[in-house]
């Protein structure tokens, strides 16, 4: 499914108080079957940007397209559900959504909130446990009973459940072990690769844009300032410089190492395999 | 939730936010007290005059206020009502039963309509130009006295700190776990009663929990740096008392004995 957003922008309200525009005029499309990254600094509007896809947030201005359906400011809470049903969303620290006696219910929570059958939902919460790589013995625990990282398993796992077409997520690694942050987006890849689903990741990891995503959208002051290929923003050392980014690791060794030699190399490095290639390739190991 | 007006800091420099927080919790209180003295109408206009005063002076828009009342006014205007059907005396407008409508009763309805709709505006006043923190500041001021007897000042100050500090996490905490929620086709506020209080499980829940982590680790975290409440304590937040505080209370006691002489002389003598 694709995300369109046409000249969108939102705000927040807290009493008789509004906020800046969060998203200020937002005006780029997501493909179906990408892996898109959206990258920034703290307060660009990433998690704005994400909570407009599935109306958490309502845009004062523009529309915003998620495949057949439309979210436009004065139509109010209509066909959201509709969209919410396709659009999987993780939070930051989505173990803190957890509620339910045990860890079937809490999975089964989405699927069920959205028409299935309680057999239908369960078999689904037994696929997804065992898919975020889970024993199905946990099923009959409490989810206050798991550990850190089993708890955020659960909770994404709550999210696939509901088979969405899209899947939308706020730094799902933090906090975490690097294992765990790694097997965790191994596994948002495999969701990409083997079922197609377009996945929107905010991140500020640049590890995780150049070695997972396609896409990436640079977002500044509620403005998404570039969205193209991720080779591309990290080939344009303007561009990087400009808002303030950082490079993968590789890409700062091989930028170092250009320096050192005087010379560049023949190809943009992004990650670590890459990089080993191209060095053996020019004969310098 | 978004439009409770009372118990909302608005930051300003006005005269009223320059003032000691215990000048304004002790003028507040004394407010409540005043406001029982009036018996005549002069007293009740002059106590008008006082609350718009004070608003005038903190610098924020009358709106603000007259919002604030708002969700208030159906309580008001209940025990208004009651005040007006059942007080009898004086000349007697309408008679069915019980209710009467006389006016006593009418007299009487104005001013707990008066009482309720000042003291709601001045109390806001105090709690949109003091920060919470500096009126615990000032609740441990004025329970210090109470420490030769055993009460626990220092706890009871560190706990009210603390509760205040957290009241913004809590919202936005509700706020995450609620979008979380509807995210996973959760609806609030739709169905029957008993529908709607089921729907709440799911951000209650999660809530309690977090919040209970959290002071289990806030504890922790107190114990490890060394906290004792017992211990002596000196202060981030020094409060200054200023001529200025002095004439605020001066002006608040002018108000009592005015209103206490305006009870003491008969005006039906005077026309």
């Amino acid at each position: 499914m694709q995300i369109k957003f046409e000249r969108v922008s939102a705000d927040y309200q807290f009493g008789p108080v509004r906020t800046p525009l969060v998203l200020n005029n937002v005006n780029t499309s997501i493909p179906a079957g990408s892996f898109t990254a959206v990258i920034g600094h703290t307060g660009a509007g990433k998690s704005s940007l994400l909570k407009v896809i599935n109306g958490l947030l309502l845009p004062k201005e523009g529309t915003v397209r998620v495949g057949d359906f439309s979210i436009e400011p004065g139509k109010g809470q209509k066909g959201l559900k509709e969209i919410r049903k396709r659009v999987g969303m993780v939070f930051q620290f989505p173990e803190s959504q957890l509620f339910a006696e045990t860890v079937e219910k809490d999975i089964c929570f989405g699927p069920m909130n959205f028409g299935m059958s309680e057999g239908e939902a369960k078999q689904k919460a037994r696929k997804a446990l065992q898919f975020v790589g889970l024993d199905e013995i946990l099923l009959k625990r409490s989810p206050f009973a798991l550990s850190g990282g089993q708890m955020r398993r659960v909770a994404i796992a709550g999210v696939l459940a509901m088979e969405p077409d899209i899947l939308v997520l706020d730094e799902p690694g933090a906090g975490l072990d690097p294992d765990g942050k790694d097997e965790i987006m191994k596994m948002i890849c495999s969701l990409h690769k083997e079922k197609g689903l377009t996945i929107v990741l905010v991140t500020h990891d640049m590890e995780d844009v150049a070695r997972f995503a396609e896409d990436v959208i640079v977002m500044e002051s509620g403005k998404s300032v570039f969205h193209g290929k991720v080779r591309e923003l990290f080939n344009n050392d303007d561009l990087v410089k400009n808002w303030n980014l950082d490079y993968p690791e590789a890409r700062k060794f091989q930028i170092k190492l250009e320096e050192r030699l005087g010379r560049k190399l023949p190809r943009l490095c992004m990650t670590k395999e890459e990089l080993a290639e191209t060095l053996i390739e020019v004969g310098l190991v | 939730m978004n439009k409770l007006i009372l118990g909302r800091y608005f930051p300003g420099d006005s005269l009223l936010h320059l003032l000691d927080p215990r000048t304004k919790l002790l003028g507040g209180i004394a407010f409540i007290f005043i406001s029982f003295l009036a018996k005549h109408i002069v007293s009740l206009i002059l106590l008008w005059g006082f609350s718009f005063l004070v608003m005038k002076l903190s610098g924020v828009k009358f709106k603000v206020y007259f919002r604030g009342v708002r969700p208030l006014i159906w309580l008001i205007l209940f025990t208004v009502t009651l005040q007006i059907l059942f007080t009898a005396g004086g000349r007697i407008y309408f008679e069915w039963g019980p209710i009467t409508i006389s006016e006593f009763g009418l007299v009487n309805g104005l001013f707990i309509f008066s009482r309720f709709v000042m003291i709601v505006l001045v109390t806001t006043v105090i709690t949109l130009t003091t920060k919470p923190i500096d009126l615990t500041d000032a609740i441990h001021f004025f329970l210090k006295p109470l420490k030769p007897f055993k009460v626990p000042v220092e706890q009871i100050t560190i706990m009210l700190t603390i509760s205040i500090r957290f009241i913004p996490n809590l919202f936005d905490e509700t706020q995450k776990v609620m979008d979380a929620q509807k995210a996973r086709g959760a609806v609030f506020g739709e169905g029957s009663l008993f529908q709607q209080m089921k729907a709440l499980v799911p951000i209650f829940l999660p809530l309690f929990s977090n919040s209970l982590n959290r002071a289990e680790e806030l504890a922790d975290a107190l114990e490890v740096r060394g906290y004792q409440s017992s211990n002596p304590r000196s202060s981030f937040r020094q409060m200054h008392w200023k001529w200025q505080d002095s004439a605020c209370l001066f002006a608040i006691l002018l108000l009592a004995s005015v209103l206490i002489w305006l009870n003491s002389i008969n005006f039906l003598n005077i026309f």
